[in-house]
């Protein structure tokens, strides 16, 4: 699959149902004529009119403007370098792999020193508390040079968090570590979204450059 | 730019002070075995002081600070004084601005400043032993 591809697909996972993003982007894919794994930049314009009428199906109204935006600038930030990145997160050297993409992506963003280290540290921060609770998950690093930020997404399975507002509001004592990895990634962030249940936890954090 | 887990971080020994110079993209596990080393290589020599520099650290998240204060506690317990040295302008504006405060362990700009805050000074030759820890 091309970078290109995959990066439509982390895009439309994050605004639907994995399941429906799936069925969206074949149906496009079959209304271009392209097979899956083909696509390529010059069908883009096309696809994107095929992607939004799927769209109009699928996603909150509300949503809808911004999934477009992102597509627009997926399309038009083809010439830029730096591509989306998803990295599976489970043992610690993946935490190592996902800091060093994000540092890398808000590099290639145009970051400077501190807006990169911030960047790093959150994909460590986010990268380690799957490690540590959840087992196993991933994270996806997604480069918007229209904006221009840095979108850091942290998924799993896992347990969930028992008290996301003790924790947020710094009342928590944390047996395994300072108890400051969340907090300190929603004071990094320009925006910050944590919803977490029995079934999982699903983190996302815009850093600004 | 990924060191390898196995890589094994150095502990100096300068003019009876400890000096551990941190590099690079610390792992957990390099972190977690230094951590030991350190303390009884503390034990072994008893050093009248600890220095962790950070000159060549790249990236602190919550965790490593963790570690690192924890260090810098056991050794203060064992009877020698740890000093933090050199960390990076946007370390410490990422670490201030997740509201991580490094009190436990006392810091200085560079590894210079904590040597000399350890009592060794460039100039004396001989008698840097009597200079420290008139405490
Ligand atoms: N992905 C996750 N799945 C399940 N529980 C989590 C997850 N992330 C965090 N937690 C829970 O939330 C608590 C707070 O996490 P946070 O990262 O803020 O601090 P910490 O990991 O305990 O310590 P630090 O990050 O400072 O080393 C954790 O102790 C853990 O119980
Ligand atoms: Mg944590």
């Amino acid at each position: 699959m091309s970078e290109l591809e995959r990066a439509l697909t982390v895009l439309l996972d994050r605004y639907m149902p994995a399941i429906l993003a799936q069925s969206v982007k074949r149906r496009a894919l079959a209304a271009v004529g392209v097979a899956e794994g083909q696509l390529r930049d010059e069908h883009l314009p096309t696809l994107r009119r095929q992607l939004e009428s799927g769209i109009r199906l699928f996603v909150d109204a509300g949503a809808q403007s911004g999934l477009m935006a992102e597509i627009d600038a997926l399309c038009s930030g083809r010439v830029a370098s730096a591509e989306a990145a998803v990295v599976p997160v489970r043992v610690e050297a993946d935490i190592v792999e996902a800091r060093g993409r994000a540092r890398e992506l808000m590099m290639a963003l145009g970051g400077g020193a501190f807006p990169t280290q911030r960047a790093a540290t959150v994909a460590s921060e986010l990268a380690r508390n799957i490690v540590a609770y959840a087992g196993e998950g991933v994270l996806e690093l997604i480069p918007r040079p229209e904006r221009p930020l840095l979108t850091i997404v942290a998924r799993d399975q896992g347990p969930g968090i028992a008290d996301v507002e003790a924790i947020l509001e710094g009342r928590y004592r944390s047996k395994t570590g300072l108890g400051m990895g969340l907090r300190g990634v929603q004071r990094l962030a320009a925006r910050f979204e944590l919803s977490t249940s029995a079934r999982g936890t699903r983190v996302e954090a815009d850093l600004a450059i | 730019m990924q060191r390898d887990a196995g890589n094994e971080i150095p502990i100096l020994e300068l003019w009876g002070r400890l000096v551990v110079p941190l590099q690079g993209d610390i792992t957990d596990t390099q972190m977690e075995a230094l951590q030991e080393r350190v303390l009884r290589r503390v034990r072994a020599r008893a050093p009248s002081g600890l220095v962790l520099d950070a000159t060549g650290v790249w990236m602190m998240d919550s965790h490593l600070c963790a570690v690192m204060g924890r260090l810098a506690s056991a050794a203060r317990l064992m009877g020698t004084r740890p000093v933090l040295s050199g960390l990076s302008p946007t370390i410490v504006m990422t670490l201030q601005t997740m509201g991580i405060e490094l009190t436990s362990v006392e810091t200085t700009v560079s590894l210079e400043a904590a040597l000399e805050l350890l009592g060794v000074w460039p100039d004396e030759d001989d008698d840097e032993e009597e200079t420290d820890d008139e405490r």
